[in-house]
């Protein structure tokens, strides 16, 4: 690797950053203001009227969360029969329906932002099913993450109070003010860089070496932007953003690396200014950014240094690489793709080197908090921050509390559950496949394309990225079996809605209490130690709970290398 | 985002099938997914299943809901 192609990259890094910097502030005010106002728009009070919603109604946390699922199951079921029923639907391309299994695999991962993909898009799913079914819970499965975080935020703003915000009108205002109107500009700048948007069915040509190739189209301008921009991740074609069609050039990528950042890394300013500190936001900003920039660093030394014959020959690591985005391109991309929970990538993750490979996992298994997905990073980030207050008060005999919220026995157990629920899913799921007779046959006979410990990395990827609704894959598992399909489907419900009744079950938590007034036993939280210290705490966290499925896995395959 | 080593090798030369194949009448077919009209009664009662299944995993989170009410 050349030295000016490792100035491009840091280039590349360094005018990210600069966008982030100018974005997060007039972005993460604009959000307060959103969720903070009392004025309704005039399509959003048609579209309360047609839900017959009381706006103005403040829910407790408990209806806020029956509005969450509820809302969830009605978009899974409603999905789950667009899939089915594609043959009588118009620009279905002549495709029949989906399998019953690939259908609720791809029903739920749509709804849970998760947007794991076990089909060949181009070849599965036609217009229809694409803009009415998966394009729409691009919006609203990333509207409810943001919303889910917006309540746990009232939760420490609030006093003395038994609700946190009204569900259907935080969702209502996110999908129209926010996600539509930015979605419609980025599009047009990605149909500006080469990104298709057309309705034409697939073209055949001839090519020079006489044969014949179909190349498809379709709408994909217009869910590239919100793909990213919601973390969603599910490619319109099944090379996901690697295709030229929807990722024709390095500036796109820049575009969606942005798109896929601009929203987690505003939301700790939100925070900050709903809470009256922004000090507290920064202090969170602060820990996202050391974990993306530490591990970003980690991919891309570990494929910059990779070695072997026929890296020495292309004269870099680039199996499974685009030329036109490099190695540093690449590991931006799929590290800001695995640290949010968008699952998109450029290149293939199973071509990475077992370490680089890894930290897209470690990425994942760290909780999606460096930035994190739309809303889901931020509030997995606050509970480590409240795991983090009660552990520093315990070692230094400080007084359990967070933002003048006291974290007590309560508090405490609903955030320890929300740390189990994940690992749990992800290392119950591949245990079990790996362990139950007629399963693990399965799965070692069809799923599994590399045996040993690479074959245990893909399984354990696979349930990762399911569990915490990231979408991306290692590439080398053939998901489209009974058992996949069902298992990861079940661990992407789970891993989505499970957590998201502690966060609720905490705002109404913390919402419920008065403020406490900061004393001397007081747990500073927008200063550095504070920053050390919730590092620290996610970092031991994720290092307790997953080592030693690692060690029989990537690293493992790394150290023997 | 994307699926399978298999689905990869389907990428470059993907099209569309016909919806009058019958599940399993070539590769594709089978590595993408779609559905034969052989299995289509079979497949009435796969819906069935899934259905109840999800109603009954939003319900687990639901009582789950219920439990963390009395923490």
């Amino acid at each position: 690797m050349d030295a000016g192609t490792v100035w491009a990259g840091i280039a590349q890094v360094a005018t990210l950053v600069l966008l982030l910097v100018l974005v997060h502030r007039p972005l993460g005010d604009g959000m307060a203001r959103m969720y903070s106002s009392l004025r309704h728009m005039r399509v959003e009070r048609g579209v309360y009227r047609v839900i017959g919603v009381d706006a103005d109604a403040s829910q407790s946390w408990q209806t806020y969360l029956r509005g969450v699922l509820l809302f969830s199951l009605v978009g899974v079921l409603f999905v789950y029969a667009l899939e089915r029923l594609q043959a009588v639907l118009p620009y279905g391309l002549g495709l029949p329906g989906m399998t019953p299994a690939l259908a609720f695999n791809t029903a739920v991962s749509f709804v849970t932002n998760t947007n794991w993909q076990n089909y060949s898009p181009e070849a599965t799913v036609g217009y229809t099913v694409q803009m009415a079914g998966y394009a729409v819970q691009n919006f609203v499965s990333a509207a409810v993450g943001m919303v889910v975080v917006i309540a746990l935020v009232r939760g420490f703003a609030a006093r003395r109070s038994g609700t946190i915000g009204n569900f259907w009108v935080d969702t209502v205002r996110t999908i129209w003010r926010l996600l539509l109107p930015a979605s419609f500009v980025f599009a047009i700048i990605l149909i500006a860089g080469g990104v298709v948007q057309n309705f034409l069915d697939p073209t055949t040509v001839h090519t020079l070496a006489g044969g014949t190739q179909t190349i498809a189209g379709g709408p994909a301008a217009s869910q590239e932007a919100i793909k990213e921009f919601g973390t969603n991740g599910g490619g319109f074609f099944n090379a996901n953003s690697a295709h030229p069609f929807e990722n024709p050039q390095a500036w796109t990528n820049l575009v969606e690396i942005f798109l896929m950042l601009a929203i987690p890394f505003s939301l700790p300013r939100t925070f900050g200014v709903m809470v009256g500190d922004k000090r507290q936001g920064y202090a969170i900003l602060a820990v996202m950014g050391i974990l993306f920039l530490v591990s970003l660093s980690a991919m891309s030394i570990a494929e910059l240094g990779a070695g072997g014959t026929a890296t020495h020959v292309a004269g870099a690591a680039m199996e499974g690489k685009e030329v036109r985005f490099g190695i540093l391109g690449s590991t931006l991309f799929n590290t800001t793709s695995t640290v949010t929970s968008t699952g998109a990538v450029n290149s293939m993750m199973d071509s990475y080197t077992p370490l680089g490979g890894m930290m897209a996992m470690l990425n994942m298994m760290l909780g999606e908090i460096a930035p994190g997905g739309t809303g889901s990073g931020l509030y997995g980030m606050l509970i480590l921050a409240v795991i983090t207050v009660f552990i520093a008060g315990l070692l230094v005999g400080r007084t359990p509390e967070y933002l003048g919220k006291r974290i007590g026995s309560r508090e405490i157990r609903l955030a320890a559950l929300y740390i189990l629920v994940t690992p749990t899913l992800v290392l119950v799921g591949t245990a079990v496949s790996l362990v139950i007779p007629g399963v693990r046959e399965q799965v070692l006979g069809t799923s599994i394309f590399n045996p040993g410990n690479h074959g245990l990395s893909e399984l354990l990827y696979a349930f990762t990225s399911a569990a915490n609704n990231n979408g991306s894959a290692f590439g080398g598992l053939t998901g489209n079996t009974t058992w996949l399909n069902s298992a990861l489907a079940v661990a992407m419900l789970l891993g989505r809605f499970v957590p998201m009744v502690f966060v609720l079950a905490l705002a109404g938590s913390f919402a419920a209490q008065d403020k406490v007034p900061a004393t001397s036993g007081t747990l500073p939280t927008h200063r550095p130690l504070f920053v050390v210290l919730l590092t620290g705490i996610a970092v031991i966290v994720t290092a307790l709970t997953y080592f030693p499925v690692l060690a029989l896995g990537p690293l493992a395959e790394g150290l023997v290398r | 985002m994307l699926g399978t080593r298999q689905d990869r090798r389907h990428r470059s030369t993907a099209q569309p099938c016909s919806s009058r194949h019958l599940i399993g009448c070539c590769s594709r077919c089978r590595s993408s997914g779609v559905a034969g009209h052989l299995e289509s009664e079979e497949n009435l009662v796969f819906d069935v299943f899934v259905v109840a299944g999800v109603l009954a995993l939003f319900g687990v989170v639901a009582l789950i809901a219920k439990g963390v009410e009395r923490l």
